[in-house]
């Protein structure tokens, strides 16, 4: 009967359940296993790890559903937060293999249609999303089940409604990128599309610090969404009216959106079964065709810049990196909706944020420092990850000492992208301080803090650059316990400068002194600790 | 140049290879053959620093290349079996990254790099990302590569899988070169045809042991056949091709 219903929608069973088996597969491999226990052992070991560092975007919106009374605000809240998490790692993850030429140089030569290729990427989506949902999303399922009286019905509701919206985003989307390919080149596409995830990162991130920051000390318990004909313009609401109805709640109103979000979620479904399936694989086969004639300006290491050899080699790899695979350009751009946010919120509030002249409130005063703190540690994640890592066997065979390459590229990170970043976030505190000292002073002590960040990353897991697939990276205990690490203590020095320090000069030339000592320090930590690394090449 | 000593590497319970002893000279161009499995990559990857022995020894150059890996690498060009590079990176960039690694000046760098570059017919593909390059392509990036930096000892796994003929032409005659310029050659393929014409001496490995070494025609004349095919065929214990061929047409039959 299932193989009737895909041959009924034009799509090869055989073929599809075949090859969607094969990637979901290869998607968990995870490298350096040797046999079956330690595979198991592995895959386990990385969704863990995964389930835990999603699950704390979860807990955040499962708070915000066991303290907000009113059911509606608390499901269309949780529902774009998520959402919005899940599209952004959609979109920087998962949407490339919609545009991605990999598997069809492989499937191309196959009796494979168009349409069978296109259900086998939308499955591989489709799944990425439902595993994410799942890892995101089981807080806030427990949320709806157990806060305001235990209720499984609600619990359920809230399930499908989070899945609903999710893949009701990711359909979404797989439409748009179908039916932008008739006119972009997917080369072209995927680069340009990518920047949607800065887009999205400001609403999700910016939408969620503005809620927290208009609640602020008000009883978030008694707000509610006033009602009306304008919540059929929030797509959330469609699904969050899933939960109105279990929770026993539900007006008209509920009843019309839900009705809503079944009648589009069937639209997306026609669209894609219609002309975006139907040359979709043509289109992908042209863009090898396309980029093999595309020249490309070198990418520079200034020798005055970089002296030692190493420096200039991974100067060299970071900066073509950059430049040419969305991936690490994102993970760089990301940060920029931070600082927007910022400026919003301290226009927003009237407040200038100096923390040398009060003690910033809300969270856009510690937003920017933050982001200055995470930067770094964020980044040397992304810059030690690749689609081409086997090819770090050149740091093996060469006689380049994999100790000093290690240090190069915190180096390289520091040079490229943290001091531009301080730059540009030092023109942003001046303009809002009104005080060019201040602004100074305070820029340069995060920029320290940012860096013994970089240096302790450096020693609790030295890595070459580029030189992990991007599912192991992702599954390093080590490294997602060195992160948890890092935001908690960022949290609490930002706290200490700004409650405490910066409220007596003699206190900041003491820390400013701290800084010093411990960057020394750290920085002979990290030559011994690289040296001393027993890294082993990809094979 | 290159030598070993009662060598083994084991990856669990599993034996890659067991006590391998290699001599290659200075000027001398060896082949290293095997039938898949044998333990060619496991050599190749312990001479080349990629992995290290679990017993035995390895130097090149006369520098042991467990401890002292950097002396060893720094007179060591390496093409390895399949060119896995950096697809974001240019022809020239990888260049430049090898170069630096390799510790040459900028100055000697560029100018190599750009005459090794023209000379293997990439002079119009230097500025485009290698992701876009043919097998062939980047095996002749992984060929330059190899070379930029004059190394005294090469070890090449498979140099010319995807050359057209001319450029394999060209490699072929550039080994000799370098040997008659008193460079050491380790040279892994399973062109036995190619081997048999470009190798000064062969050495043939099965199940992670050496079971024969020598010329060409002595390797044949000690197996009782006439040619390197067959004496291979009969080293490693392969069957008859023909009966092998009979029964896969017979498979496909059911």
């Amino acid at each position: 009967m299932i193989a009737r219903a895909f041959t009924a929608a034009g799509v090869d069973y055989i073929q599809w359940w075949a090859v969607s088996r094969a990637l979901v597969r290869s998607d968990f491999h995870v490298p350096g296993a040797q046999t079956a226990t330690s595979y198991s052992l592995r895959t386990i070991g990385s969704l863990s790890a995964m389930t835990v560092v999603y699950g704390l975007f979860g807990i955040t919106a499962a708070l915000v559903v066991v303290f907000v009374q009113d059911v509606l605000l608390a499901a269309v809240f949780a529902l774009s937060y998520l959402t919005s998490l899940v599209a952004t790692s959609m979109l920087t993850q998962h949407a490339q293999t919609l545009v991605a030429t990999t598997d069809y140089a492989i499937l191309a030569p196959r009796p494979v249609s168009s349409r069978t290729f296109l259900a086998i990427r939308i499955t591989n989506i489709v799944f990425h999303v439902g595993v994410l949902t799942t890892m995101m999303g089981y807080p806030v399922i427990a949320a709806f089940t157990v806060a305001h009286g235990v209720s499984a019905v609600r619990g359920l509701a809230a399930a499908v409604a989070l899945y609903a919206c999710a893949l009701s985003v990711a359909l979404a989307i797989v439409t748009v990128y179908g039916s932008l390919m008739r006119w972009i080149s997917p080369a072209r596409l995927q680069r340009t599309l990518g920047y949607a995830q800065i887009v999205i990162g400001v609403g999700a991130y910016g939408g969620l610090m503005w809620i927290m920051d208009g609640i602020g000390g008000s009883a978030l318990g008694t707000m509610t969404l006033p009602r009306g004909p304008w919540l059929l313009l929030l797509p959330p609401a469609w699904y969050a009216s899933y939960i109105e109805i279990a929770a026993g709640v539900a007006d008209g109103g509920s009843f019309l959106r839900a009705g809503v979000s079944l009648i589009v979620g069937g639209l997306l479904i026609v669209a894609i079964r219609g002309r975006v399936s139907g040359d979709y694989a043509a289109r992908l086969g042209d863009v090898p065709e396309a980029a093999a004639n595309e020249i490309t300006r070198p990418s520079r290491a200034p020798a005055w810049l970089f002296t030692s050899h190493e420096a200039r080699a991974v100067a060299i790899l970071v900066r073509a990196h950059y430049r040419h695979d969305i991936r690490v350009r994102l993970g760089v751009l990301s940060m920029v909706p931070m600082v927007l946010f910022f400026v919003v919120i301290s226009l927003r509030s009237g407040t200038t944020g100096d923390p040398f002249v009060a003690r910033p409130g809300g969270f856009g005063g510690d937003m920017m420092a933050f982001a200055v703190l995470l930067f770094p540690t964020v980044l040397i994640q992304q810059l030690t990850m690749s689609d081409s890592y086997k090819a770090c066997w050149l740091f093996f065979v060469t006689p380049g000492s994999l100790g000093r390459v290690v240090v190069a590229l915190k180096n390289v990170i520091v040079v490229f992208f943290l001091l531009p970043f301080l730059t540009f976030v030092t023109a942003v505190m001046v303009w809002r301080f009104g005080h060019v000292g201040h602004a100074l002073l305070h820029a340069a002590l995060i920029g320290a803090v940012a860096h013994l960040a970089l240096q302790s990353a450096g020693i609790v897991r030295p890595q070459l650059p580029f030189s992990f697939s991007q599912q192991k990276a992702n599954s390093n205990w080590a490294v997602v316990a060195w992160m948890f690490v890092v935001v908690v203590s960022g949290n609490f020095v930002l706290f200490a400068m700004q409650q405490w320090i910066y409220r007596d000069w003699s206190r900041v030339a003491i820390f400013a002194v701290l800084l010093i000592v411990a960057t020394v320090l750290l920085e002979w930590a990290l030559r011994a600790r690289a040296r001393s690394a027993r890294l082993t090449a990809p094979l | 140049m290159i030598h070993t000593e009662r060598l083994r590497r084991t990856y669990g319970e599993k034996i890659a290879l067991e006590a391998l002893d290699l001599h290659v000279e200075p000027g001398e161009i060896l082949g290293l053959l095997g039938p898949n499995g044998a333990g060619k990559s496991t050599t190749v990857r312990i001479l080349t620093g990629l992995i290290q022995p679990t017993s035995g020894r390895a130097s090149v150059a006369g520098f042991d290349i467990v401890t002292q890996p950097l002396e060893a690498k720094q007179r060591l060009g390496y093409v390895p079996e399949q060119p896995v590079l950096y697809d974001v990176l240019t022809a020239a960039e990888f260049l430049e990254v090898i170069s630096s690694l390799h510790h040459l000046d900028p100055a000697t760098a560029r100018t190599r790099r750009d005459e090794l570059l023209e000379l293997l017919g990439l002079g119009d593909a230097r500025d485009q990302r290698l992701g876009t390059f043919s097998k062939g392509m980047k095996q002749k990036v992984v060929l330059a590569a190899a070379l930029i930096h004059r190394p005294e000892v090469l070890i090449l796994d498979e140099p010319l899988d995807g050359l057209d003929a001319n450029s394999a032409r060209v490699v072929k005659e550039l080994l000799r070169s370098l040997a008659a310029q008193g460079r050491t050659v380790l040279f892994c393929s399973h062109i036995l045809e190619v081997v048999e014409r470009i190798c000064t001496r062969i050495v043939v490995i099965a199940n992670g042991r050496q079971i024969a070494s020598g010329a060409p025609d002595d390797i044949a004349q000690a197996t009782g056949t006439t040619s390197l095919d067959d004496a291979f065929a009969k080293l490693t214990g392969v069957r008859d091709a023909g009966q092998i061929s009979g029964d896969i047409l017979r498979a496909l039959d059911r």
